[in-house]
């Protein structure tokens, strides 16, 4: 095949000739290309001689050199040594994806004394030896994809990387335990925490539960002394019936809007004293209870409350909706209550976020055939957690709620809403095989002489110590039965479940006391919505998602936005803490430098021809460009921008431009084949 | 409030005057962005701010030069709160008036947007023969209205035309359907056309169900012809080769994206210095292929155009009757938009609330593309 790149300019022109390829240049680059074998990854396929030979060719090239790993340190080390003996001025490396090792090579470069941006990858590897079988094929495939990257690094110009200052203070949104212990983490290394919880005390999910799995260590007992420690610690600023308003600014430097709602008591008059909760007449839906019980209007979700005091709930208070009542008011010993309390604005100003939003469990009044809402004896497996608790409405007797019976019979239904494409959530929910197995344990621990019996499709028991306590609930007498519940209503008191023995090939109609449900677990509204507000990556579940799967798991794209707990999938308590001392130490290894850097290849704007129609400003998703509205001209705010190039791509007329991607570049990149 | 207003002496042009030197010597406004005529008798457009020189106002003129949306454009880039401009436009013209201001081209405080029925126009070239020396022409032609759905004389933009009556307006002075020897129809939709209307003697009424029945037939038989044409167009021009054709004869002047309406920026990307090429590229280039023609590049800009456009264009041809060389832009664009937009569920200029679809996104949309 002739090569067209050599046939204009002949020979290799000498180092100091006038450029032909780039006019705007005085002097022609000096391109080194240095091609990695991969082992056989990309030699097994690429003809590197003949890629070797071809590349030599072109216009600009002054050395080839392959070696079987560049990214070794002899490798590196040959770019290294060839970029001063050669005179380089830019450099290739064709080998694996840029994401893999666009960071070594620069830095090999940046080490050599040359310009970091000035070294560019041609991925031949993922985009040409991995999907190409033909060697041939391959080759000029390889040839094509070096000769493309030419044409980017000769226009590609020296950059320096942008530093900004980091305040060392982290917000973390969301105190369950998540929450808890990722502030704490933070706050125990020495730095300040601002733990915003939209309930009135700390402690989320976790304090509604009874015991937890595999230990059945009591859930409240293992979670007051974090939670006490939270409540207490000089370094966390803990704001509690709090949401997060707004957020501005960038990594290192957030501003952040909290909106502290009306609580009508004040914090620091109150002694939490319990004595307006023992008479308020108003009534209303409790949340914590999972409707077990009418809360009271002005309540707090627990004895152990951190902070223990309580709030009143605007909707359900007689005297805020019809102006009479005031008792509350009247037995307060210390006069803390405020009938005229507002939301009230407070801004913080923090370096790093810790997302940790939690979940919900999935409204099962939507799984029309499983009867919620209809059956009062079907109830979700937090109501039922709430029924085991001894600080729950019952003091941890299993009454039913339709008539306080103790049921005999319980059928635990597994997956539901999980797993299940229809519904819209075909995940597995992850915690509920094992919880179930531990509310029916627990059940007949309570009631000796129960029958429980479990509908499952698959029992997953992927943690340690699980697989046993799956043998110990099956050891126990608890029925597994395998196969999927279509149905569930009410026969005179009894709850009929109709569900198929897929192991016995026969459809079944159980007569139980009472169902509980394990219902899907999904990402908590209110986080969702959150996630929206800050422009957060969500996947299709409403699930935060991590920046990469396997290598980033706390960070998010957006930077200086760090996830923990159920906010990003479902999970256990083990992983949940876990992860949210992941997430803090993410957070302290940034704030363990004094400066941040960030990439250089922003947007810019060229002030000329931009005539602030905002169709930037509208499609950046990290807020980075603003059009001044009085000059309508767009400005960059390059410490945000990710360099994402959508606003580049949007402004019609080219005003938007992404340095070391300019159109030019791009059109005679895409101009090469 | 809307209803019907008196026409005198068989004049509806002459009392769309009327109303306009009441507005300019009541203060109302200060001054009326019209069709008139220019000196040599054809289109042209005009900025009327002496009651006393309102002859020159030809408000009913059946003809059309540019697409005034860009004289817009050109005025009210900045705001200026004193002002008070009525833009005394057709439905095209205040359609690309509205994508312009969601594109902050234009600001909106100083102007008032009022809106005529039109039910098509002739090119402003050769108009004058078209008229000839009938001084009462513009009320002939808005009397024939059985006329308007077949008149092939018109602007290729109007032939396909499906809103003659404005969608954006503060008030709307409408004939179309009504006999506009005795009578017009008046709505103002908001309270600064409210206020234009203060002390007309208007006589308040529904909407007449002869009006709505000419709108919706003129509209219907429209969208017939524009169907049969677009059927025509994708024989000529569907797939690379015969597209590259469609455009062979295209000269590279940048006519049409200098007469389009919300073609907006200020510097054409293709007169940007990303298409200067120095010889040897351009060699490079015709090697590869053995020949290529030149000017180079210009099936890139018209489909660059199209797609920077697609969702705005408010489809009125004006880049048709501005190609030297009878390029069929207008029935091309009619396809190109009105697919778009309706991938988008949009329809540029109909309102100024509906975001714009690049900048917006639903989670439902192209659904077929990916999963469902």
């Amino acid at each position: 095949m002739p090569n067209d790149e050599c046939r204009l300019t002949g020979t290799q022109p000498p180092a100091d000739a006038q450029s032909t390829i780039d006019n705007r240049q005085s002097k022609i680059p000096r391109v080194g290309v240095f091609v990695c074998h991969c082992g056989i990854n990309i030699a097994g396929v690429v003809k590197i001689p003949e890629l070797l030979e071809r590349v030599g060719t072109m216009s600009g090239v002054v050395v080839t050199k392959d070696y079987k790993y560049c990214c070794s340190d002899p490798g590196q080390q040959m770019i290294r040594d060839s970029i001063k003996s050669d005179k380089l001025d830019r450099v290739i490396v064709a080998c694996c994806s840029p994401t893999l090792h666009e960071t070594t090579f620069r830095n090999a470069c940046g080490e050599a004394g040359l310009n970091p941006y000035l070294c560019e990858i041609a991925n031949i590897r993922e985009q040409c030896a991995w999907v190409t079988a033909d060697k041939d094929e391959a080759t000029t495939k390889a040839c094509g994809i070096v000769r493309t990257t030419l044409t980017k690094v000769v226009h590609d110009q020296p950059l320096e990387a942008l530093t900004v200052p980091i305040n060392k203070r982290a917000l973390v949104v969301g105190a369950g335990i998540a929450g808890i212990q990722a502030a704490l983490d933070i706050a125990n290394a020495g730095y300040e925490v601002v733990l915003v919880e939209k309930e009135p005390s700390i402690g989320g999910h976790m304090a509604q539960l009874s015991e937890t799995f595999p230990t059945l260590d009591c859930s409240q007992c293992i979670l007051t002394p974090r939670t006490v420690e939270t409540g207490r610690h000089p370094k966390i600023r803990l704001m509690t019936y709090s949401e997060i308003d707004s957020v501005s600014g960038y990594v290192g430097n957030f501003k952040v809007k909290v909106r502290q709602k009306a609580r009508y008591v004040d914090f620091k008059t109150c002694t939490g004293c319990g004595a307006c909760l023992e008479k308020c007449p108003g009534r209303t839906e409790s949340w914590f209870e999972r409707g077990l019980v009418r809360g009271k209007a002005i309540y707090r979700l627990l004895p152990q409350a951190v902070p223990n005091r309580p709030v009143i709930d605007a909707k359900a208070c007689i005297y805020l909706t019809k102006g009479k009542c005031g008792v509350c008011a009247k037995v307060c010993p210390t006069g803390a209550i405020r009938y005229d309390d507002t939301d009230k604005f407070v801004e913080e100003e923090v370096g790093a976020i810790v997302l940790a939003t939690g979940y919900e469990l999935f409204d099962a009044t939507k799984l029309g055939s499983y009867g919620v809402g209809r059956v009062p004896d079907v109830i979700d497996g937090l109501a039922f957690e709430r029924l085991l608790s001894a600080s729950g409405p019952t003091s941890g007797d299993v009454k039913r709620p339709s008539d306080g019976k103790v049921p005999k019979k319980i059928v635990f239904v597994q997956c539901a809403g999980s797993r299940d494409s229809t519904t819209g959530m075909p995940y597995c929910s992850k915690i509920c095989c094992m919880y179930t197995a531990k509310q029916a344990i627990l059940y007949r621990h309570r009631v000796h002489d129960g029958q429980a019996t479990i509908c499952y499709i698959d029992v997953r028991t992927p943690g340690k110590g699980f697989e046993e306590f799956y043998k110990r609930a099956t050891d126990d007498g608890i029925q597994y039965l395998r196969g999927k519940v279509s149905k569930i209503f009410r026969e005179g008191d009894k709850v009929m479940v109709w569900a198929s023995d897929t192991l016995a090939g026969r459809k079944v109609e159980l007569e139980a006391d009472m169902v509980v449900l394990a219902t899907a677990v999904v990402a908590n509204p209110d986080g969702v919505a959150l996630a929206r507000k800050l422009k957060t990556q969500i996947d299709a579940h409403g699930f935060m998602t991590e920046a990469h799967p396997k290598l980033r798991p706390v960070e998010t794209l957006t930077a200086g936005f760090f996830l923990a707990g159920c906010g990003q999938g479902p999970k256990d308590i083990p992983e949940t803490v876990a992860q949210a001392s992941a997430a803090a130490a993410k957070v302290l290894a940034m704030f363990g430098n004094t400066r941040l850097t960030h990439s250089p290849t922003t947007a810019e704007v060229d002030e000329e021809i931009c005539v602030g129609c905002g169709y930037c400003e509208r499609t950046c998703a990290y807020d980075a460009v603003k059009v001044d509205p009085a000059r309508k001209k767009a400005a960059v705010n390059a410490a945000l921008c990710e360099g994402c190039g959508a606003c580049a791509v949007a402004c019609p007329s080219g005003a938007m431009t992404h340095k070391n991607f300019t159109k030019k570049a791009i059109f005679e990149m895409a101009d090469q084949f | 409030m809307k209803g019907t207003l008196k026409v005198d002496a068989k004049d509806p042009e002459g009392t769309i005057r009327g109303l306009f030197a009441r507005w300019l010597k009541e203060d109302r406004l200060s001054a009326i962005l019209t069709p008139a005529y220019s000196a040599s008798g054809t289109a042209t457009m005009a900025l009327v701010s002496n009651p006393e020189k309102l002859a020159a106002a030809a408000p009913l003129m059946p003809a059309m030069g540019v697409n005034s949306a860009s004289i817009v454009a050109e005025i009210a880039r900045e705001s200026s709160p004193n002002a008070k401009v009525g833009l005394f436009l057709r439905s095209c013209e205040l359609r690309a008036v509205v994508e312009l201001m969601k594109l902050k081209q234009v600001m909106p405080d100083s102007l008032v947007l009022i809106g005529v029925d039109c039910p098509g126009t002739y090119k402003a070239a050769g108009f004058r023969n078209v008229r000839g020396k009938d001084a009462d022409f513009d009320n002939k032609h808005v009397r024939e209205q059985l006329g308007f759905a077949g008149n092939v004389d018109f602007r290729m933009g109007c032939q396909m035309c499906e809103y003659p009556k404005p969608l954006v307006y503060d008030l709307n002075v409408g004939f179309i359907g009504l006999d506009p020897d005795k009578e017009l129809w008046v709505e103002a939709a908001t309270d600064k056309g409210k206020a234009l209307l203060e002390g007309v003697e208007v006589n308040e009424s529904e909407e007449p169900a002869g009006r709505k029945a000419a709108l919706a037939d003129l509209s219907a038989k429209r969208k017939a012809g524009t169907a049969r044409r677009i059927e025509e167009l994708d024989k000529a021009m569907l797939g690379p080769e015969k597209l590259a054709q469609y455009f062979s004869d295209c000269l590279n002047c940048h006519n049409c994206m200098n007469v389009c309406p919300v073609c907006y920026c200020r510097e054409c990307f293709f007169d940007s210095d990303t298409f200067q090429r120095d010889i040897s590229e351009h060699v490079r280039v015709s090697l590869r292929k053995g020949v290529t023609r030149m000017p180079s590049e210009t099936l890139l800009f018209h489909l660059t155009r199209m797609n920077h456009m697609m969702t705005s264009c408010v489809q009125c041809g004006i880049c048709e009757d501005s190609c030297p060389v009878t390029i069929g832009l207008a029935t091309l664009f009619k396809k190109v938009s009105q697919n778009a937009q309706q991938a988008f569920e949009y329809v540029s200029g109909r309102s100024l609330e509906e975001p714009l679809p690049l900048t917006t996104f639903r989670e439902t949309e192209f659904l077929k593309v990916g999963e469902e």
